[in-house]
């Protein structure tokens, strides 16, 4: 019974391993240059400056909606107050266009929390929350300053996180504002 | 009888064949055509097996669910619609094309993923390897290599890179070597404070990495990318890609391709890299946490590769745990990781750099991990690597599939489908000619066999093939439904 228990799952294997490798069959002619100078002419074209990763993104995957990738700088405490910043995020704005109005990101994060925003009828929706469970222990019901670019000198929001390490708030839905919003930092009182 | 076994070696020693192939085409020129070698790469990837397999598997996503740009004559545009549709106009292709209208030939298609893996991986520099600082890398060494190439005179032949503290001049270099250097010293400005800390120290103790030749030498980037080396290479090379230079770009390859892999072992989404490039540590913040917590806690994690090889143990073993049932309710998912966490810990003070499984399951990427893990969880063949056949294993493995076919009744007309079944499915070998094989479809025996078949002898080539790949799809839905029969009368 067992050797014919066995003999069944060997067959099972095998022709699981065959669809595999039909599966694996490339019917279509491989790939020559002349394929990809075809492709590109019907592409737009690469700035003279720009990276081709920059291009790969804005050509190849720009209806994807942004990731929530952003860059940490390192924070300089100022001297002789009594604030600890919990982080600062920047957005990665490499597709902005210099003139262009600023876009919206849709959500800034790291490792300790979130940002997102909803640009509705004229003003800007801001979501911020604690992200893990040790830092929520830390800092719920605890008052923040959400800053812009210029740090404490630019205080968009002050809010007490609530018992989940969340807080909303909303903005006046103007350029500088969108501009300010991809370089938040966020100020533990 | 199948031939011998032609299957590549794995994967990336396929992809190294197709990017060879490639090469050789775009380094004849006179300039580096970066932005075509860009999206014939894309292209690649975007082919069967690749896209398929472990490069692109999407978080258990159904295969249909794979985002896919479709390049056509008249416009681009991208759809979602099941990948092996790409190769076919679906009706909604040509939104401009009226019904009647023949669609517009399709360029090519790209695959969203092939474009984040370029970009992951084609598009990084190298970094040094830990214990091999004191040295070039693999990217020098395939630089050396493909230098080597520029032409049959003396003086390229005897390029080479090595560490030294020694500095070499420009004087008496061949007039072709001065433009490398251009390209090179623009490389190594572009790069400047972006190098890790790795390589500076390694600069400062070991002396800097030189192209030399003859009397002269030039600086190279202490950590270059695939394309830094291709862009600064003296073109048009004047001598074939030989297998030596095949060996050291598999080499780079799975190099490069090492964290690529093992984010998705561990169910992350490459596109974020977790490392100190993209992400850098607030150390006020990370110490004050510390001080609370005892732990890493929040901050900006650069995930080694060591630890990502441990986040993979750690997702196997609850991926074990949970299949075998010994964790089960609505936060299995959760409680399998913790159970796993604590056995891998062990007696050990730290497991993955973390202390505690809190501390792991703080940050942002465990959270990835584990959410992901909910939503695909029972899909556990689309995470693992498929295990590597030596070449013995490989052709046990194709006999005993050969005699799986023989044991399927093919009518007289179909013996062109098995032949097909036989060479390009079971053994590997590529339908059209590619990386140093004909291709099965211009293999005599097939001839004869669609010669005796008097309705494959009346198709054209064209036809002959599409009537071929239907054929080979309608067995392989038969194998699907007998091995879906199967499973539901296992279980």
């Amino acid at each position: 019974m067992s050797n014919h228990v066995d003999e069944g799952h060997k067959r099972q294997a095998l022709l699981a391993e065959l669809v595999r490798r039909i599966d694996s069959i490339e019917w279509s002619p491989p790939v020559t240059l002349g394929d990809a100078e075809r492709l590109l002419r019907r592409l737009p074209a690469r700035g003279e400056a720009e990276s081709l990763i920059d291009w790969n993104n804005r050509v190849l995957r720009s209806r994807r909606l942004p990731r929530p990738t952003a860059r940490i700088i390192p924070f300089r405490l100022p001297a002789a107050v009594r604030v600890r910043v919990m982080g600062t995020v920047v957005a990665r704005a490499a597709a902005e266009v210099e003139g262009a109005e600023p876009k919206l990101p849709t959500e800034l994060t790291h490792d300790c929390f979130r940002l997102t925003y909803q640009a509705e009828g004229g003003r800007i929706q801001v979501f911020l929350e604690v992200l893990g469970p040790e830092l929520l222990n830390l800092v719920v019901g605890t008052v923040v300053h959400v800053t812009g670019p210029d740090g404490r000198d630019q205080v968009l929001q002050t809010v007490r996180l609530d018992a989940q390490g969340e807080a909303r708030f909303d903005l006046d839905d103007r350029p500088e504002v969108r501009t300010w919003l991809q370089n938040v930092t966020v100020y533990l009182l | 009888m199948p031939k011998a076994a032609r299957r590549p070696k794995n994967l990336m020693w396929g992809l190294a064949h197709d990017v060879r192939d490639c090469l050789q085409e775009a380094l004849t020129r006179a300039r580096f055509p970066a932005g075509e070698f860009n999206l014939a790469l894309q292209m690649i990837l975007s082919r069967n097996p690749y896209a398929r397999t472990v490069l692109f598997r999407s978080f258990g996503a159904p295969q249909s669910g794979i985002p896919v740009l479709h390049v056509r004559a008249t416009a681009f545009e991208e759809a979602t619609g099941p990948f092996e549709e790409a190769d076919r106009p679906a009706a909604n292709d040509d939104l401009d094309a009226s019904p009647d209208e023949e669609p517009a030939p399709l360029l090519g298609h790209i695959c969203e993923q092939a474009t984040c893996y370029v970009n992951c991986v084609f598009l990084r520099p190298m970094e040094l390897a830990p214990a091999l600082v004191d040295q070039p890398s693999n990217m020098h060494k395939l630089a050396v290599l493909l230098y080597r190439l520029a032409s049959p005179e003396h003086f390229w032949a005897l390029v080479r890179a090595e560490r030294s503290k020694e500095r070499y001049a420009l004087q008496d270099c061949e007039p072709s070597f001065s433009p490398v250097a251009g390209r090179l010293d623009d490389q190594i400005k572009q790069q400047g404070e972006r190098s890790t800390a790795r390589s500076h120290t390694a600069r400062k103790r070991y002396g800097a990495i030189w192209l030399t030749a003859a009397q002269c030498g030039t600086q190279m980037p202490e950590e270059m990318g695939f394309f830094d080396v291709l862009e600064a290479a003296p073109l048009p090379l004047r001598q074939p890609l030989g297998d030596a230079v095949l060996e050291v770009l598999n080499d780079v390859l799975e190099t490069l391709n090492k964290r690529y892999s093992l984010l998705r072992s561990c169910g992350l989404d490459p596109d974020d890299w977790h490392h100190r490039h993209t992400l850098e540590v607030d150390a006020k913040l990370r110490d004050h946490v510390k001080t609370r917590t005892g732990e890493g806690g929040c901050r900006g994690y650069s995930l080694s590769v060591s630890a990502l090889r441990d986040l993979k143990r750690l997702r196997e073993t609850a991926q074990a745990l949970q299949r075998t049932g010994e964790v089960s309710g609505p936060h299995a998912v959760h409680a399998a990781f913790e159970q796993a966490f604590a056995r891998l810990l062990g007696t050990g003070k730290a497991f993955a750099g973390f202390k505690t499984f809190q501390g792991f399951a703080s940050m942002a990427f465990a959270r990835e991990m584990m959410n992901l893990n909910t939503v695909a969880w029972n899909d556990t063949e689309g995470y693992e690597e498929p295990a590597a056949l030596s070449e013995e294993e490989d052709a046990v493995m194709s006999e005993q599939l050969a005699d799986l076919l023989d044991d399927e009744p093919f009518a007289r007309e179909e013996l062109a489908v098995k032949y097909v079944l036989l060479e390009a499915g079971i053994n590997g070998r590529p339908v059209h000619r590619e990386r140093g094989d004909q291709g099965v479809f211009a293999d005599r025996t097939l001839a004869r066999l669609v010669a005796a078949s008097p309705v494959l002898a009346a198709l054209s080539q064209d036809e002959l093939r599409e009537a071929l790949q239907l054929k080979v799809a309608a067995f392989r839905d038969k194998a699907v439904r007998i091995l879906q029969t199967n499973r539901r009368v296992a279980s």
